[in-house]
């Protein structure tokens, strides 16, 4: 069995590379050299200066032009990358920003070009000393967990002679989660049924349920995060909230179990991806039993965030 | 797409179609007429909204006119076909032009017409009306999104591109070393010249040629003073006759390449004429030019040895006397008309006038001043326009018609001194021209056309003798400039005293314009390779190190960019800080994770050195408070910036 649940939900920090930008002739700045050749070639059959001297004003405009594209790109880095995590099938979405550190000079026709992913803007404009954001849509047809495409930021402004670049690599993950998918119930079970089964104390089963019942007497096996202050203010005793579903919308899945008794995985991960969604969007208490007869209770954004990423990536091979 | 070019394009538009026009005198008409079809069927699909015709169709009219240019210039090389190329390419790319993406192609081509233009002319004139081209077409190699919006942002843009080219531009120019040679066997007459004379003068074609104000060349005189009477610039000489028409004989005989001068008198900016002729003032004995040899006759008549189709810089020196005369030119020189279609009445009349020009004993000299003043006497005219007379005769002109242009009284009095006994012949070359005080040059043009006649005198020497100064002594005292507006113009008194004066605004602007371009372009066609190394040698550096200096000052151009551009890049505090506080942290295996906030960093380094937290707890907070800051203000001023930076780096290195 290779499942394994990490207990830390943090992932490790990770770094970012920009590197410096390179420059070359375009392919018009070729021909553009090239007719800067010629024009020395008619001049030197001719022996007219003239042409010499326009053939040599031509190589000044390429020779300044060189450095113009060159720091056109030079101070412009990336300041935020960010993908979001999205379902399969469903688009997520890319979020660059750029930023000038010229006090002066505005960076002009940077092409932003995520590569991996083959999307491509062009920003016209970022003025001295600001940001300028760009989102793409991103659509994947699988689950997984990707990691962030090299960015090439690039410009051949003013003239189009030049094409200098920056590739700035970004090591960092981003997951597809699962299709939501599936016809199925959620297995709801009762605090009771749960407590039993699971031998859990009702301070386990602590929920954000919303449809609000009444208050009763605390107990010893109710959780003090529960008791209503404002009750105890007003009566001086100790009460405690009570939900509707603490006895009807506990969701338990037994990982293992449910995966070895359908044959069809990816209905299978599309099924739970869909149960994990509803109860997170519908505040459900999700409990999961992982191959260690641990428990884990999916209470916060992170956990099931947590889950979700776990459910892109399942495979085959985790069941061997 | 078929509005596209004249709607989102149109300074790119206009801008190659003046380059086109203004190639119109150096190309075949049959090529310009093509390409301006080209752009007139263009501006029919626009504004029909017709389809433009296909790439494929384009490439196919393409290949057709390069075939038809090799069939009429018999090759594709030389700057004749190129150009007339280039006129149609660029028409048939201005038709076919439907997408942004061939905006650049355009501008290349837009770049090729107009610098071939240099290859024709290098008058400045024409180099004024190219920078606004040239700018016109670099400004639509700028982004069209941008150029649309931020047209004024564009323009201030490509002035500076523009005046940090200039200095790199000069440099290049000052020092890199320019030699010059014919790299392929171009053909050279492969059209004709608007200025020179052709190997035949019949009556009234100088004066037809008088008709055009084609600038011939420019003389800057030296040592000797000339007055305006006395400026005669030779060109042919006519040694061949049939009645009052003049032929050139073409000889190589007695033919020597002429040296340099030891001193230069005078020199002279020759228009490329596509002839070989040179023109050479009364006397001159050597005549040298860069890149060309020279040639003379025993009688000094001077050639290029092939057909001057780039301007020459030709300097000269005078001798005082020109050199005696053989027997073989002096008997070529004799050869009579023919006169048997003359009437016996007409046939006496015009010995009878001979013999009256030659009294006994007398001298070459004496005959030629008879003949003058038969013409000054016997109620001859001078006329501007006498129209073509091809089929004219001597008798007629003397004795009927008593009315011509200067190459009636030349051919009739060379005739006349042939009928006399005396060798005599016509030349053909210019007269006189405008002097330009400013520049103290003198111009001549087509207008200045003359015919003179030279014969040999008793010292078997060449004297020239021109019977125009007493037939129409103003014409030859006031140049044919004035004598025409006078006699045109009808100018009075006070108008020709200020024209002789050039004091008027309209003639010193003129005169100050003429100068500036004949210094610019003597300025281009002296500075070549000799003068790079003349200059190289005063300066005492070889040209090794001239190539070195080059690169250096590319060099510094570089870095100068370079540090100009960074001098505005804003060093990222905050990142400098954080730096610091990072390389601080990572000495105890902690850092910053990317998911994390500054604040939450500062909870994680206290809860993990708790030791290290008691001591230096309220320093690592001031740190993280100043960093917080940094990064979170962007309105903190540099020096702000830096003295925070500074605090940083003092509380990490006391951490």
């Amino acid at each position: 069995m290779g499942l394994k649940f990490q207990s830390k939900w943090m992932p490790d920090a990770k770094t970012k590379k920009q590197k410096r930008p390179f420059i070359i002739p375009s392919r018009f700045g070729f021909y553009f050299g090239g007719g800067i050749l010629v024009l020395i070639a008619l001049a030197y059959t001719y022996a007219n200066q003239l042409i010499y001297l326009i053939a040599f004003f031509y190589a000044s405009i390429l020779f300044i032009t060189m450095h113009l594209t060159n720091n056109n790109i030079k101070s412009v880095e990336i300041s935020e990358y960010f993908i979001g995590n999205f379902f399969q099938d469903e688009n997520g979405s890319i979020k660059v920003t750029l930023q000038n550190n010229h006090s002066k000079y505005s960076a002009r026709f940077i092409q932003v070009d995520i590569v991996d992913f083959d999307l491509k803007t062009v920003v016209s404009e970022i003025p001295p000393n600001s940001y300028k954001t760009v989102e793409f849509s991103l659509h994947q047809k699988n689950r997984g967990q990707f990691e962030y495409s090299k960015i090439v930021l690039s410009s051949k402004f003013p003239f189009n002679l030049f094409y200098s670049w920056k590739r700035l690599t970004w090591a960092e993950d981003f997951y597809v989660y699962p299709a939501r998918d599936g016809a199925q119930e959620p297995p709801y079970s009762s605090e009771d049924e749960l407590s039993k089964k699971l031998d859990l104390t009702s301070a386990h089963l602590d929920s954000k349920s919303d449809n609000f019942l009444g208050h009763k007497e605390y107990t010893p096996f109710d959780n003090y995060k529960r008791i209503d202050w404002k009750v105890y203010a007003r009566k001086n005793k100790f009460f405690v909230k009570t939900f509707e579903t603490e006895s009807s919308r506990i969701c338990f899945v037994d990982f293992l179990d449910f995966f070895k008794k359908v044959p069809d995985l990816e209905k299978r991960i599309r099924q739970l991806t869909k149960w994990v969604f509803d109860a997170q969007k519908g505040n459900a208490l999700f409990l999961i039993r992982n191959e260690n007869d641990e428990i884990m209770f999916l209470d916060d954004r992170k956990k099931y965030e947590f889950i979700l990423k776990k459910l892109s990536t399942l495979s085959a091979k985790d069941f061997a | 797409m078929n509005r596209l070019l004249f709607r989102d394009y149109y300074s790119l538009a206009i801008s190659i179609f003046i380059s086109t026009l203004l190639l119109l005198p150096d190309v075949p008409i049959w090529c310009f007429s093509l390409g301006i079809l080209f752009w007139a069927w263009r501006l029919f699909c626009h504004v029909f909204d017709f389809t433009v015709p296909s790439r494929k169709i384009t490439g196919f009219l393409s290949f057709l006119a390069l075939a038809v240019i090799l069939l009429d210039f018999r090759t594709l090389m030389g700057k004749e076909p190129a150009a007339s190329f280039i006129i149609i390419l660029s028409g048939l790319k201005a038709l076919e032009f439907s997408d942004d993406s061939e905006k650049d192609f355009l501008v290349l081509l837009g770049f090729f017409l107009i610098s071939s233009k240099f290859l024709f002319s290098y008058d400045l004139m024409y180099l004024i009306l190219s920078l606004p081209i040239y700018a016109l077409l670099t400004l639509n190699l700028f982004p069209s999104e941008w150029l649309k919006g931020h047209r004024t942002d564009a323009l201030k843009y490509l002035g500076k591109v523009i005046l940090l080219a200039i200095p790199l531009t000069a440099a290049m120019f000052i020092m890199l070393p320019r030699i010059t040679k014919t790299l392929l066997e171009i053909p050279t007459n492969s059209r004709q010249g608007s200025s020179g004379f052709s190997d035949s003068v019949s009556p009234g074609s100088i004066s037809r040629l008088s008709q055009s104000n084609e600038l011939v060349m420019r003389v800057e005189l030296f040592n000797n003073r000339f007055n305006l009477s006395e400026l005669y610039f030779s060109g042919l000489a006519l040694e061949k006759a049939n009645q009052m028409t003049w032929l050139h004989l073409r000889t190589d005989e007695g033919i020597t390449l002429s040296e340099q001068p030891v001193e230069t008198d005078y020199r002279v900016v020759l228009e490329p004429h596509y002839k070989n002729q040179a023109f050479s003032l009364k006397g001159t004995d050597r005549m040298s030019a860069e890149g060309l040899r020279i040639y003379f006759d025993s009688s000094r008549n001077f050639r290029f040895d092939t057909y001057l189709e780039k301007k020459a810089f030709i300097q000269a020196s005078m001798a005082g006397v020109r050199p005696l005369v053989s027997d073989a030119i002096i008997n070529r020189n004799l050869s009579q008309p023919d006169f048997s279609n003359l009437s016996p009445e007409q046939q006496q009349q015009l010995e009878n006038l001979i013999k009256s020009f030659k009294e006994s004993d007398a001298t070459a000299e004496q005959i030629s001043k008879n003949i003058l003043k038969h013409f000054a006497t016997g109620g001859f005219r001078y006329t501007l326009n006498p129209g073509e007379q091809p089929q004219l005769n001597l008798y007629d002109f003397l004795f009927k018609y008593k009315n011509g242009y200067c190459e009636h009284y030349a051919a009739a009095m060379a005739q006349l001194l042939r009928l006399s006994d005396v060798p005599a012949r016509v030349i053909v070359g210019y007269h006189g021209g405008e002097f330009n005080p400013l520049g103290n040059f003198w111009t001549v043009r087509q207008k200045d056309s003359h015919a003179w006649v030279e014969f040999i005198n008793s010292q078997r020497r060449w004297l020239p003798v021109d019977p125009v100064t007493v037939v129409a002594p103003q014409r030859i005292e006031l140049g044919f400039n004035m004598y025409n507006s006078i006699v045109n113009d009808l100018l009075t008194e006070e108008e020709i005293k200020n024209k002789l004066d050039g004091t008027d605004l309209v003639s010193r602007l003129s005169m100050w314009f003429d100068n500036m371009n004949y210094r610019w372009s003597t300025f281009l066609l002296e500075y070549d390779f000799d003068k790079q190394k003349d200059i190289l040698k005063s300066l005492n550096i070889s040209l090794g190190t001239g190539l070195i200096i080059i690169l250096l000052f590319l060099f510094i151009i570089s870095v100068a960019i370079n540090l100009f551009q960074r001098r505005g890049v804003r060093k990222n505090f905050s990142e400098l800080c954080f730096e610091e506080i990072n390389n601080w942290a990572s000495k105890f295996d902690l850092q910053k994770k990317d998911t994390e906030g500054p604040v939450s960093w500062q909870e994680r380094i206290i809860g993990a050195l708790p030791e290290k937290a008691q001591t230096f707890l309220p320093e690592l907070n001031k740190a993280f408070s100043i960093w917080i800051n940094l990064s979170y203000r962007q309105s903190l001023s540099l020096n702000d910036s830096k003295k925070s930076l500074t605090e940083i780096r003092k509380i990490m290195k006391r951490g």
